[in-house]
């Protein structure tokens, strides 16, 4: 039996769904999340290399990084599929994305700015990953203001696609810039984004949590395309038909 | 480890919990906003569907 994707490109095919997708996302994100910060507050060492119990910051540092980053690749994956085919459905899910994405960018770039200040002694640095990150939070910005700014939604969904492929150049910049392959000519404050060496316990509740962000990711940007698909079909007669509006009428 | 020692976090408790309480409150504000959006906007088509049916 084969699934028949393209129907789903339908905000009203795909509205349904969306119903029964959020519950599952949430249930996965709660325990997810849960489990993750249990396991590195209880099961890991108070150490990390010359880190004191400070550390604990990456739990929800690193997932925080990799969402801003992953969120924008997905943005730009939305905008573009938007953009080829000529998609409703996809732009709404790259402006549904744009809030989530953003807010991991600032939770990333808060929490590194407290891990640095008892780290490195300092809030900020002009060090290439942090300000790569600060770069990607203002393309998040730029987007959403873009998308404010103009009053036809399909103009403006037009041009803030256009704006986030231009951006996505950065998301390499910022992985390069502390895996850099010549640390001589991209020296960073910021330690390198490796594995190696760290322990397993951590490297267990760091992942665990990170997947419980995606599934938060996921739910959240689910009930934004929700609202997304309601505010644009909203004169539609699929729309005044749905269940959730005969229910409050009566 | 007692609770006291759990909380001060070695001395960084303000630290850790702070972001801790940042990226929960981030986290429970957006899913609780667009729960509240989405019954303004079920609300509107409610009254637009009212609105449409009296002037039939």
């Amino acid at each position: 039996m084969s699934l028949n994707w393209f129907k789903y490109s339908a905000p009203m095919n795909f509205y349904p769904l969306i119903g029964k997708l959020i519950p599952v996302f949430w249930v996965l994100a709660i325990s997810l999340t849960g489990f993750g910060l249990y396991w590195g507050f209880f099961q890991t060492p108070d150490v990390l290399s010359d880190q004191k119990q400070y550390y604990r910051i990456i739990f929800v540092h690193v997932a925080a990084s990799w969402m801003g980053m992953w969120l924008y690749a997905m943005m730009v994956f939305w905008g573009l599929l938007g953009l080829v085919f000529n998609t409703r459905l996809s732009f709404m899910m790259a402006k549904a994305t744009s809030v989530t994405g953003a807010l991991m960018a600032t939770i990333a770039l808060v929490s590194g700015a407290v891990w640095g200040k008892v780290s490195w002694g300092t809030w900020w640095d002009w060090d290439p990953r942090l300000t790569m990150s600060l770069i990607l939070l203002f393309l998040y910005i730029g987007y959403i203001a873009l998308q404010s700014a103009i009053d036809d939604p399909r103009r403006a969904d037009k041009a803030s696609a256009v704006l986030a492929l231009v951006g996505l150049a950065i998301v390499p910049v910022i992985y390069y810039s502390v895996n850099c392959p010549n640390p001589n000519e991209c020296a960073s404050l910021h330690q390198e984004s490796s594995f190696k060496g760290v322990e397993s316990n951590i490297l267990l509740s760091m992942l665990v949590t990170a997947l419980g962000f995606w599934m938060y990711s996921f739910a959240v940007i689910l009930m934004r395309v929700r609202n997304i698909i309601l505010e644009r079909e909203m004169n539609t007669k699929w729309v005044s038909e749905l269940s959730d509006i005969k229910s409050r009428s009566q | 480890m007692s609770v006291t020692e759990f909380f001060s976090m070695g001395g960084y408790g303000y630290h850790v919990w702070g972001i801790m309480l940042l990226a929960f409150l981030v986290m429970v504000f957006e899913p609780l906003s667009l729960i509240s959006q989405r019954k303004g906007l079920l609300l509107r088509i409610k009254r637009n569907k009212k609105i449409k049916q009296k002037n039939r």
